[in-house]
């Protein structure tokens, strides 16, 4: 393990969900009793699922039309959806990470069939990729790339999507205990494999 | 972006220098204005009042401050402008509708049962019972339509979706305007009609969509919004900045810049008719310029294609007169869109095929024209090698008017896909390639390859 003493951060006790002053439950709440009071869920949670979206999918319009499919089942199924069986954002994020699930199906035949019709997105991308991205998110990414699909969603779900342990558990079904591990293991192999390829850069930046 | 753990609450080790990145790289990917608005015109929300309102809003809900846009009190629903079909407002019409009904069978129930002196329960007459909330509206969901469909019809969110400028001009009352001559490094429009709900004057709104491809050889594939839509709706919201008249063939153009959130240049063009309003709409960034936007304005504007249906009678009189044999599509037999039953949602890559024996020929929007078009080609059965390496290399059309006229059109640009992503399906080759087709009207179709076959009737349209 790479990764020293003095470079590690642990988390105080932090409070509960500070940032927010209305809890989610009571704007759902509302929104049950009036669908325009959805406004406020939607404001709140929109550049999170498009942040975990964009990260999974391969281009800008696919993800808008996963955060807008997302939103609409959210919308639609708001009745349904019981606090007792998890927090809203965990619900929520279910529903993303099922509108991808089935994305990635559709869109795996199809490129399975034609991966070039897809030009124009890699050409995007590629051109993203060198105008705002530095080295190092270029190199996280490509280690993110390489982590087992769960685990990287577990990565995606905590740091784009800012889910909590027991809200990644409630979407992809584990028990929180088994996320913070998983989370714990992930994060110290990203920054063994990151570390080993450019330890000396990292130090200087962290002396300035 | 807000504080991770103040959101989590939960202590765990990790190197600041790992976590900054993490954060960094979540931070990259931002939603567009353009996207956020579209979202909420599907949803029924408060539509974004400027391009830089939602990225505002955006940053504002990470960074937890919502307090002030919480339980925002909407305009009452009628007073909102019609920018796209909502499903809410359709459900909410079902289910006022089916409330009122129940109501109304409440009622004359319990006056059958004063009159008749009983005194059950109206609860338990039959009929009273049933829910009120209709079917339709409850289960409305965001599928895509796998097949391709002769006769479009709009999809829940009443959208006609990849159609083509034919099917558009089926479906919209008014004049579907098109540039008479594409400006070099447009590609062929995307094409969506959205239909708004029945309104309580009677009738339904109609916005076109269409999405001119750009692209560049160093920079990002972006897009023109060209939208079209009757005088009684709203098209969106123009740049806020500087507001210049401009004369294009005649007609008074609305020139309006400004910028988004982002500081992004932002350029539109506006005019309406008796009939019609029409915005043409960019971000300039390379490879998008103004000499663009105002080259494809002024294609749309020329005098052909203010009226399209006469310049296309125009067009097809010459071609009558110089080749007396051409064919309307109307009398054009062509075979149906048959292939693989997959087509994906417009703006990605929409695929029509037509089968053959072993043999498909597919096209991104369902339509071929004039100039040069993109077919695609998928080959299931055996091949010889050099079969397998070359693909397709030439295509034979016949005039279908029975002149017999036959040309060889050579195929350009032939790309072979890589087999290793095509590990479990029925297509055992694939390939991309250019063909020209010199002439609009009713052909027959051969294509060979090895033992494989491709016969189909097209109609080329004039691009």
């Amino acid at each position: 393990v790479v990764h020293h003493a003095a470079n590690i951060q642990t988390g105080a006790d932090l409070p509960e969900r500070g940032g927010e002053a209305v809890a989610d439950e009571a704007l759902v709440a509302a929104a049950k009793r009036d669908q325009r009071a959805f406004e406020a869920l939607y404001t709140r949670y929109v550049p999170r699922v498009y942040r975990y979206a964009r990260a999974r999918v391969t281009s800008d319009v696919a993800a808008a039309d996963i955060v807008s499919e997302t939103m609409l089942d959210a919308l639609e199924g708001l009745e349904r959806f019981d606090p007792a069986s998890g927090t809203f954002a965990g619900w929520l994020f279910t529903i993303a990470a099922r509108r991808i699930v089935d994305r990635q199906r559709r869109r795996g035949r199809l490129l399975r069939v034609l991966p070039r019709v897809w030009e124009p997105d890699a050409t995007r991308e590629d051109a993203l990729d060198a105008i705002d991205a530095s080295d190092d998110i270029a190199r996280l990414q490509q280690q993110l790339r390489r982590l087992p699909a769960q685990d990287r969603d577990i990565v995606l779900l905590r740091y784009n999507a800012e889910l909590s342990s027991a809200e990644i558990g409630q979407v992809l079904g584990m028990k929180a205990g088994a996320v913070r591990v998983r989370l714990m293991r992930t994060l110290q192999r990203l920054a063994r494999e990151l570390n080993e390829e450019l330890p000396q850069r990292q130090d200087q930046e962290r002396e300035q | 972006m807000s504080d991770l753990h103040d959101r989590t609450h939960e202590q765990y080790e990790i190197e600041p220098g790992l976590e900054t990145l993490l954060r960094r790289n979540a931070a990259r990917y931002e939603m567009t204005p353009g996207q956020d608005q579209r979202i909420r015109a599907r949803l029924g929300l408060t539509p974004a009042h400027d391009v830089g309102t939602a990225a505002a809003a955006s940053s504002h809900a990470v960074s937890g401050d919502v307090t002030a846009r919480t339980l925002p009190v909407l305009p009452p629903r009628e007073a909102q402008p019609m920018m796209l079909a909502e499903p809410q407002s359709r459900r909410r019409q079902w289910i006022e509708f089916a409330l009122g009904a129940a109501a109304i069978v409440l009622v004359g129930v319990l006056l059958v049962a004063i009159f008749r002196g009983l005194g059950e329960d109206p609860a338990s007459q039959p009929g009273i019972s049933a829910s009120p909330e209709p079917t339709p509206a409850a289960t409305a969901t965001a599928t895509i339509e796998l097949t391709p469909q002769v006769a479009p019809t709009p999809d829940e969110m009443g959208m006609y979706r990849g159609i083509t400028l034919e099917q558009a001009r089926a479906i919209v009352p008014f004049p579907v305007l098109v540039p008479g001559v594409v400006p070099e490094g447009l590609d062929a429009p995307e094409i969506t009609v959205v239909e708004s709900p029945p309104l309580a004057t009677g009738g339904r709104t109609y916005r076109v969509e269409m999405f001119f491809g750009v692209s560049g050889s160093e920079a990002p594939r972006r897009s023109i919004q060209v939208l079209q839509l009757d005088p009684r709706g709203t098209l969106g919201t123009l740049p806020d900045g500087e507001s210049t008249p401009i004369t294009f063939n005649g007609v008074a153009v609305e020139r309006r810049s400004g910028t988004n959130a982002a500081g992004t240049p932002l350029l539109a063009y506006y005019w309406r008719t008796d009939e019609a309003q029409y915005q043409v709409f960019a971000m300039l960034e390379p490879p998008v310029s103004e000499y663009l936007l105002e080259q494809l304005v002024i294609a749309i504007l020329t005098p052909e294609a203010t009226t399209p249906d006469a310049a296309q009678a125009q067009r097809a009189q010459e071609r009558q007169e110089r080749i007396p044999f051409a064919v309307s599509p109307d009398a054009c037999d062509m075979t149906g869109w048959n292939g693989p039953d997959f087509r994906i949602r417009q703006q990605e890559a929409a695929a029509y095929f037509l089968d053959g024996a072993g043999l498909s020929l597919g096209t991104t929007h369902g339509v071929i024209t004039t100039g040069q078009n993109r077919i695609d080609w998928l080959a299931r059965g055996e091949l010889s090698t050099g079969d397998q390496l070359r693909g397709p290399t030439t295509i034979t059309i016949t005039r279908n008017d029975g002149s017999g006229e036959s040309l060889d059109l050579a195929l350009q640009q032939v790309t072979q896909v890589d087999t290793r992503l095509i590990p479990d399906a029925e297509v055992t080759r694939a390939w991309t390639s250019r063909v020209t087709f010199p002439e609009e009207g009713c052909w027959s179709v051969r294509v060979e390859l090895g033992e494989l076959r491709l016969e189909a009737v097209v109609y080329v349209y004039p691009s």
